[in-house]
């Protein structure tokens, strides 16, 4: 029950970023999908040039995916900064850390909303999508299902991002000195996870990012330093 | 609460991973820049010291203009020295053209359309898939635009022009898999052909490139897939696969491609020619179908023509110039001979139906060295420079900066080329990065030596300030800030992350009692 009533209150406390990030996504992504299916409609009937036909070409829902990318590492970062760098401004971690509980229930609480958070307002949007644009026959090239686990691990980006946030925010060095490495480390590793690689690299570099951020975010709230 | 302690456990080598991570990542940032800056002031000094309207005497000047024209063989065996002009008028940027002879006396100056017929020579095209340089970066994320993945895929069109289907790659296979415009499932193409059930497919083996090579009259693609020991000829309009060539000990050098969707068929045939690192060639033509073996030397760098009276093959070479392909020694050898003459050789040969090669003609000319320019290589630089700005890399980097060149040769996606391109820009020089290394383990001994709390961290310190230079002692610097003081005792320096002084043992000193002043007395 106590571990409810936190994540309550941490939910409450995020929900308006989450509304946001969820019009944003939900709306601009519908208005993009909406319009590739006119364009695909218009294809058709095309008479085509030799020249068109070229050995490769984009997934037709991969004009969501730098929307995607954006709204979950923003989600991302405006959940951390509201989580764990607000109270500490202004000085409302009492509040939290007043009740009869571990300290480690409050982080549990705080990484359960920010994964609720993102997988509501971007990830099941996005599977809302993929599932509508892979319908046979919609597009004319075929929506492959690897874009839908590329979309997830954008999702996944997100929640990277909050971490790196979460360090920096809880880390107690001055801003010029290590307060900026968590921010910097999740920057370096959403770089080389879009660094053209395919795909099992980009996994296996999320995952380094959410075992050294996180161990860190809970070693940080353990010390309460903060 | 185990968990609790196993997370604290291995905060601290979390922390210092990130740490170490972002020092390594800002010490070559930062002597990147500094680097740059000193180059650019370098070109700038070598530039200015060279002449700037260096004498040329007629003979050079001849010899350049022969250099720099294109050399063309006649059926006959006549060269010819072909030099483009474009006019510099955006508007009408007429194309002038200039034909002379092996003695460079002008034939003909005027319109591009001159009354010489020289052989039209196949060509490697671009390599690999279009815009992507490989497979691999088809298959990941697009780069800098967070696009999802491409796709390798090749649209086919019905009678009517109209798109019909769509082959796409699938890399788990290892073949193409067909859909129609419903997105159905229509086959599979792989090695064998077209098969229609997934538990049929025989793999492609991993491609390195695709070049189209479209059937003149024909409405879809025939493509060359190309791997690393086979190619195979693919034809999207009648769904068959050719395997046109294959060696199980030799590699791939090049492909090329001419003629197959030319207008002027009755003048030359559709050839594929490809050459492998040993100097195995294969001719394939299609119609008629036949296959000539032919041996090149790998030194030379070859093309080939097909007419109605017969096969042309060109080759060319550069004296001296390394056998292998190895591009570590190619590398080498142009930067030692940049600025030499070299010796070029041409030659046009026929090629007959068992694979000899009959020398028709040969032409040999001086190519002058190259002339400094505004695009002054790094070689300008002097060498101390460079190592100057690299005594303060982690000496590992040495070595990691060979596996970074074999990787910025080979490595597919153009993001991670240039992000290990620095780690072989700065040369290590073994030495002087070992002086400066121990200057800097020597400091973060002093810096350690009162703050150390066990000999397991402080060794590890030491090790790591050996191992990864200034990056890892700004990293110790970053996670071992602790004030330190005198000991009361014996007077030494000694951090306060210990409760005993590491020399004496003696504990930290206890403050004085003093008379509280806070009780009232009692009534």
């Amino acid at each position: 029950m106590k571990f409810l009533a936190l994540v309550k209150k941490e939910f409450r406390e995020c929900l308006p970023w989450m509304c946001l990030a969820f019009i944003i996504f939900t709306g601009f992504g519908a208005l993009l999908l909406r319009g590739k299916v006119l364009y695909e409609e218009g294809r058709r009937k095309e008479i085509w040039r030799e020249e068109q036909v070229v050995p490769w070409c984009t997934s037709p829902i991969s004009d969501i995916g730098p929307l995607l990318l954006l709204t979950a590492l923003g989600l991302g970062l405006v959940m951390a900064i509201r989580q764990f760098y607000v109270p500490a401004f202004d000085k409302t971690w009492a509040f939290t850390l007043h009740r009869p509980i571990r300290l480690i229930t409050a982080v549990h609480a705080k990484l359960f909303v920010a994964i609720l958070g993102l997988t509501l307002s971007v990830g099941l949007p996005w599977t809302g999508m993929f599932l509508y644009a892979a319908i046979p026959g919609r597009f004319m090239d075929p929506v492959l299902p690897k874009v839908f686990w590329e979309g997830w691990l954008m999702v996944g980006l997100g929640f990277i991002l909050y971490l790196g946030t979460a360090v920096s925010s809880l880390c107690q060095a001055r801003w010029y000195t290590t307060k900026v490495c968590g921010l910097a480390f999740a920057a370096g590793i959403i770089f080389l996870a879009m660094a053209e690689s395919p795909f099992p690299a980009p996994l296996v570099l999320t995952a380094i990012g959410l075992v050294v951020l996180g161990i860190q975010v809970y070693a940080l709230m353990q010390s309460k330093e903060f | 609460m185990t968990a609790t302690k196993t997370i604290q456990r291995w905060a601290r080598p979390a922390q210092i991973l990130m740490i170490l991570a972002i020092c390594v990542v800002l010490v070559t940032i930062c002597q990147l820049i500094v680097f740059q800056f000193t180059w650019e002031y370098t070109r700038r000094t070598f530039l200015e010291s060279q002449p700037q309207n260096p004498v040329v005497s007629e003979a050079d000047r001849a010899m350049k203009e022969i250099s720099d024209s294109r050399k063309e063989f006649l059926p006959d065996g006549t060269v010819l020295l072909v030099t483009d002009t474009m006019e510099p008028d955006l508007l009408t940027r007429a194309k002038t053209i200039r034909v002379a002879d092996a003695n460079n006396h002008t034939l003909y100056e005027g319109s591009d359309k001159n009354p010489y017929s020289f052989i039209s020579w196949s060509d490697e095209g671009p390599r690999y898939f279009e815009t992507a340089t490989s497979l691999t970066e088809v298959e990941g994320y697009y780069g800098g635009n967070a696009d999802f993945s491409r796709m390798l895929c090749v649209r086919t069109l019905g009678p009517d022009l109209r798109w019909s289907g769509t082959w796409v790659y699938d890399l788990a296979l290892g073949a193409f898999v067909g859909y129609n415009l419903d997105g159905r499932v229509t086959g599979y193409l792989g090695a064998q052909g077209l098969c229609l059930r997934k538990q049929e497919i025989q793999p492609f083996e991993k491609g390195l490139g695709l070049r189209r090579a479209k059937k003149a009259g024909a409405v879809n693609l025939t493509a060359v897939w190309i791997s690393a020991h086979s190619a195979y000829l693919i034809d999207f309009e009648a769904i068959k696969v050719r395997q046109v060539f294959h060696s199980d000990d030799d590699r791939m050098r090049f492909v090329q491609i001419s003629h197959w969707d030319d207008p002027n068929t009755g003048l030359y045939l559709p050839i594929l020619a490809i050459s492998t690192e040993r100097g195995r060639g294969t001719i394939y033509i299609p119609d008629p179908e036949r296959f000539i073996q032919i041996h090149v030397p790998p030194e030379w760098y070859w093309a080939v023509a097909a007419t109605q009276s017969g096969v042309y093959l060109s080759r060319h070479r550069i004296v001296g110039y390394p056998q292998s392909h190895d591009h570590r020694a190619v590398s080498q050898w142009l930067l030692q001979n940049r600025y030499r003459p070299k010796q070029h050789i041409s030659q046009l040969m026929k090629v007959q139906d068992d694979g000899d090669l009959r020398l028709i003609s040969s032409f040999e000319w001086t190519q002058p060295g190259q002339v400094a320019t505004s695009t002054v290589a790094w070689e300008q630089l002097p060498r101390w420079i460079n190592h100057a700005f690299a005594v303060v890399s982690p000496l590992p980097f040495k070595y990691a900066s060979i596996w970074g060149e074999d990787m910025y040769q080979t490595q597919s996606s153009k993001y991670l080329r240039h992000l290990v391109k620095p780690l072989f820009l700065l040369e290590i020089h073994g030495p002087s990065n070992l002086v400066i290394t121990f200057v800097l383990v020597s400091l973060a001994f002093l810096h350690a030596w009162p703050r150390r709390t066990g000999w397991g961290w402080f060794v590890f310190w030491v090790i790591l300030v050996l191992a990864f230079n200034l990056a890892g002692l700004l990293t110790y610097l970053a996670m071992n800030h602790t004030p330190v003081i005198r000991c009361s005792a014996c007077g030494r320096r000694r951090g306060l992350l210990r409760p005993d002084c590491h020399a004496c043992h003696s504990p930290l000193p206890v403050p004085q009692p003093r008379p509280t002043d806070l009780v009232f007395p009692a009534v």
